[in-house]
């Protein structure tokens, strides 16, 4: 239950999700993947964008491995959060995998064009969700490289 | 005659003087009646008028709100779908040209859908664009949400430079994530969708309305608008008119035709947009005119015979007078005072021979009571309208005609209405009932006027049925307002369904089946199983939303009819239930099917539900499933027939109602909403759905869908 990832040290999620309940079913899932997390968690856009550029109380954040970001959101929702670090030269290699309940065929176009890397519908019980979080951190912190952080 | 000196005929000459007063009277007393009834009737008829042309305005407005709301959310669709996206991209994209040209398709009140960027030019469409780069930069909805975001714009009409017509549109403002404007989003509506409508609900021939902007643009009109005529003049009616209020009434001489008219006019919701509606007072006063020319006829009867009568009378005193004239001052004195008498009592009853007459032929139902509400006079059509016999009225109360809850009331208003008595409507604004003899009860209108005469008050009541007319434009306004409300309010509904409720039912599904994973060993059995039903209860729950959400998606992502092959349809079904007819060791037939109207994705689902249903409700034996088509009349009748377990006769109705189930959850799962669907397509198409089956014997559904062309609703 705790491998360390290819980089030897628990691997950094950055969790965006403004539904508690959710957050919570994430933390739990994430708990019973084969890796090693560690999970930091904001609530809107605005915040994550803070975290990743280390502005106000997130001065000692560290650079996640991977940011599990939810669509629908108050104030900045996730369609804007994709956009900002598209174009952001500093964060535009961080991988994004969008988790929504959201099945809109619009909502999966414009996340891939926004750049995500994967788009996963949350399944409406606690097994399947358990079993789509193991496939997405075995893929994300043991095949991938990720891209170097410098 | 000689008038000088002293004529012992002088009480003859009085007389003949007092028969051209009569003669005079006999002509002037039905005319001046005849112009009281006809001013009345007058009034009436354009009080009846303007209360139609303010309904009609109301549909209108509706019409036209439904309309503007649908581009609105269009607009949002397409904002939301190329939010994030570059110009480049945008004009790039052929899925965006694609995704712009589906939704033209889908919205017949949609012409066309336009991207321009924040320099006016348009850099994707619905459309295929010229050339040459095309700007909206000169219209007027791009220089105002250039400057501001003023919600949805609606610009004034132009000619088209790609659909070539005379066209408006709806705009709405796209900005960047700092705010900035970022061009616009333009949907294009068209007048003709507007008048077509006008022209089906409208009069013949005869319709006169508008649909125009406060700043007077016109967006639309009927009869067809001149195209060198796209504004209102500053000082036209409606203009004035909106500069004062939201919604009203006016009436006005048109510049295009010199007729005059009676408008009402409303705003279009928050839109900037009017729309307003037209009769000629010609054709609002045409019943008015013809009950005028009968009842012009009657009055000129009576008042030829009369003057006939009158003139009569004067040749015979004039000739009287020649005989008289020998007589004695005094002997002339007395008769003249005999005959003036004889004289007032004949014209009483003569007046009041007119009076009954007239009462008595008139179509509408008149009554006349006196001071303590005693009915003295009634006349036919009363008589016919509340069944009673002529002798049964006479002498009764007048409350006799009124339901009893009514009554003591009414005797009050009686005795009020004695003290301060007036022309007026009874019941203002109050809808008032009748009673007939039988105690069945009818909507009225009641007109009342006093009448003054030597024997004291007397009241005259006109009374209208207008239980007819109050029932058919209280359900015509009331299935209007249902259908207007509804396509909005199912997309509204769809969205809830689909994203609010779905996450707390996650959310609870996902913490109860936790609870059963992580401390299912620290549980009882008892415990668990409790834990097992909530999770099997939650799971049936988000079963049933997500159908609900396919039950409305039969209304709300209708598709325009085609034609379709019915043979088709089947193929696709077959293909879909491919996996369920394997592992039920089914056998599926067809025989010959037909090509009808409708919409193909809708119809494959019909069948994949009828099918499916026989593969799901199979008996012991493996399932044989036969699908035919036969011609009835003008439509053709679809069976499915299985083997299948059959179902009750009493519940033959019942299993097309929405989560309606005959059978138990763990036996054949299921939300009951398979049948609620097929039932609420096969309406859309315009047909029938019904079942035969027993117990036993298997079942065939049926359904009726109409040959030839058929409008989508």
């Amino acid at each position: 239950m705790s491998t360390l990832s290819a980089r030897g040290r628990p691997a950094e999620v950055l969790l965006v999700e403004d539904n508690d309940d959710d957050a919570e079913l994430t933390r739990i899932a994430l708990g019973q993947a084969t890796f090693a997390v560690n999970l930091h968690r904001v609530t809107n856009g605005e915040e994550c964008m803070a975290f990743l550029r280390k502005e106000g109380g997130y001065s000692a954040a560290p650079v996640p491995d991977l940011i599990l970001l939810d669509l629908n959101m108050p104030r900045m929702d996730g369609r804007e959060v994709l956009h900002a670090i598209g174009a952001d030269d500093a964060l535009r290699h961080l991988p994004v995998v969008v988790l929504t309940t959201s099945a809109a065929d619009e909502d999966v176009i414009v996340s891939y064009r926004l750049g995500c890397r994967s788009y996963i519908v949350k399944p409406p019980d606690f097994g399947s969700f358990a079993k789509a979080i193991r496939g997405l951190t075995d893929y994300w912190f043991s095949l991938v490289v990720l891209a170097s952080r410098s | 005659m000689n008038r000088a000196g002293v004529d012992p005929s002088d009480g003859a000459g009085a007389r003949v003087r007092s028969y051209k007063n009569l003669v005079a009277a006999s002509v002037l007393v039905p005319m001046l009646l005849f112009a009281v009834v006809a001013w009345e009737g007058y009034k009436d008829a354009m009080r009846e008028a303007e209360q139609e042309v303010g309904r009609v305005a109301d549909v209108l407005q509706g019409h036209a709100l439904n309309v503007f709301e649908t581009h609105q959310l269009v607009a949002q669709r397409v904002s939301d779908r190329i939010l994030g996206m570059s110009w480049p991209d945008i004009e790039r994209s052929g899925d965006i040209r694609a995704y712009l040209g589906k939704i033209r398709d889908e919205y017949q009140q949609i012409k066309g859908i336009w991207l321009a960027d924040a320099s006016g030019v348009v850099r994707n469409a619905s459309e295929v664009l010229p050339p040459s780069p095309l700007s909206v930069a000169d219209r007027d909805y791009f220089q105002a949400l250039q400057v501001a975001d003023a919600g949805t714009m609606i610009g004034h009409i132009v000619p088209g430079r790609v659909l070539k017509a005379l066209n408006f549109n709806v705009a709405r403002r796209r900005e960047t994530q700092a705010g900035t404007f970022d061009g616009v989003v333009i949907v294009t509506a068209f007048p003709g969708y507007f008048t077509d409508f006008w022209n089906r609900i409208g009069p013949t021939g005869d319709i006169a309305a508008a649909l125009a902007r406060k700043d007077g643009a016109i967006l639309a009109r009927a009869p067809e608008m001149d195209r060198n005529v796209l504004r209102l003049p500053t000082d036209s009616p409606l203009r004035e008119a909106i500069r004062r209020a939201e919604r009203g009434r006016y009436r006005a001489v048109s510049t295009l035709d010199n007729k005059e008219r009676l408008y009402a006019y409303r705003r279009v919701g928050e839109y900037d947009a009017y729309v307003g509606y037209g009769i000629t007072v010609h054709h609002a006063l045409s019943p008015w005119r013809s009950h005028l020319v009968r009842s012009g006829s009657a009055f000129a009867i009576a008042s030829a015979a009369l003057l006939l009568l009158s003139l009569g009378a004067q040749e015979r005193a004039r000739q009287e007078q020649q005989a008289i004239r020998q007589w004695q001052e005094t002997a002339g004195k007395l008769r003249e005072e005999v005959a003036r008498r004889a004289d007032a009592e004949a014209d009483l009853r003569r007046s009041e021979e007119r009076f009954h007459a007239t009462v008595e032929s008139a179509p509408s139902a008149i009554v006349m009571m006196d001071a303590g509400g005693k009915i003295v006079v009634s006349n036919a059509a009363t008589e016919k309208l509340f069944d009673y016999s002529h002798d049964e009225l006479l002498g009764q109360q007048i409350e006799v005609l009124m339901p009893d809850r009514f009554r003591e009331e009414h005797r009050r208003h009686r005795f009020a209405y004695v003290e301060a008595p007036s022309a007026r409507t009874m019941g203002a604004g109050r809808a008032l009932y009748g009673r007939r003899k039988d105690g069945s009860e009818l909507r009225i209108e009641v007109n009342v006027s006093p009448v003054e005469t030597r024997e004291g008050l007397f009241v005259l009541a006109a009374i209208a049925d207008v239980t007819e007319r109050t029932r058919q434009t209280e359900a015509l306004r009331k299935a209007n307002d249902a259908l207007e409300r509804s396509n909005i309010e199912l997309q509204r509904f769809a969205y809830l369904a689909s994203h609010d409720l779905q996450t707390p039912m996650r959310t609870v599904a996902s913490f109860v089946e936790l609870l059963g994973s992580t401390y299912g060993d620290k549980l009882d059995a008892q415990a668990r199983d409790w834990i097992q039903r909530t999770i099997r209860a939650t799971h049936h729950l988000q079963a049933m939303v997500r159908d609900v959400l396919e039950y409305s998606r039969v209304d709300s992502q209708a598709r325009p009819f085609e034609p379709v092959e019915l043979r088709q349809v089947y193929d696709h079904a077959l293909l879909l239930l491919e996996a369920a007819i394997r592992e039920a060791a089914g056998e599926v037939s067809c025989g010959e099917l037909p090509l009808v109207m409708g919409d193909r994705a809708q119809l494959v689902q019909l069948m994949v539900n009828l099918m499916g249903n026989a593969l799901k409700y199979r008996s012991a034996d493996p399932p044989r499933i036969r699908v035919s088509a036969e011609r009835k009349d003008t439509e053709w009748q679809v069976a499915v027939s299985d083997n299948g377990i059959g179902i009750p006769l009493r519940y033959h109705e019942r299993i097309f109602e929405i989560f309606e189930r005959l059978h138990d959850e763990r036996d054949r799962p299921g939300t009951g909403i398979g049948l609620a669907v097929c039932r609420r397509v096969v309406h859309r198409h315009g047909g029938r759905i019904w079942v035969e089956s027993e117990p036993g014997k298997g079942s065939t559904f049926h359904f009726t869908i109409p040959e030839g062309t058929v409008n989508a609703s």
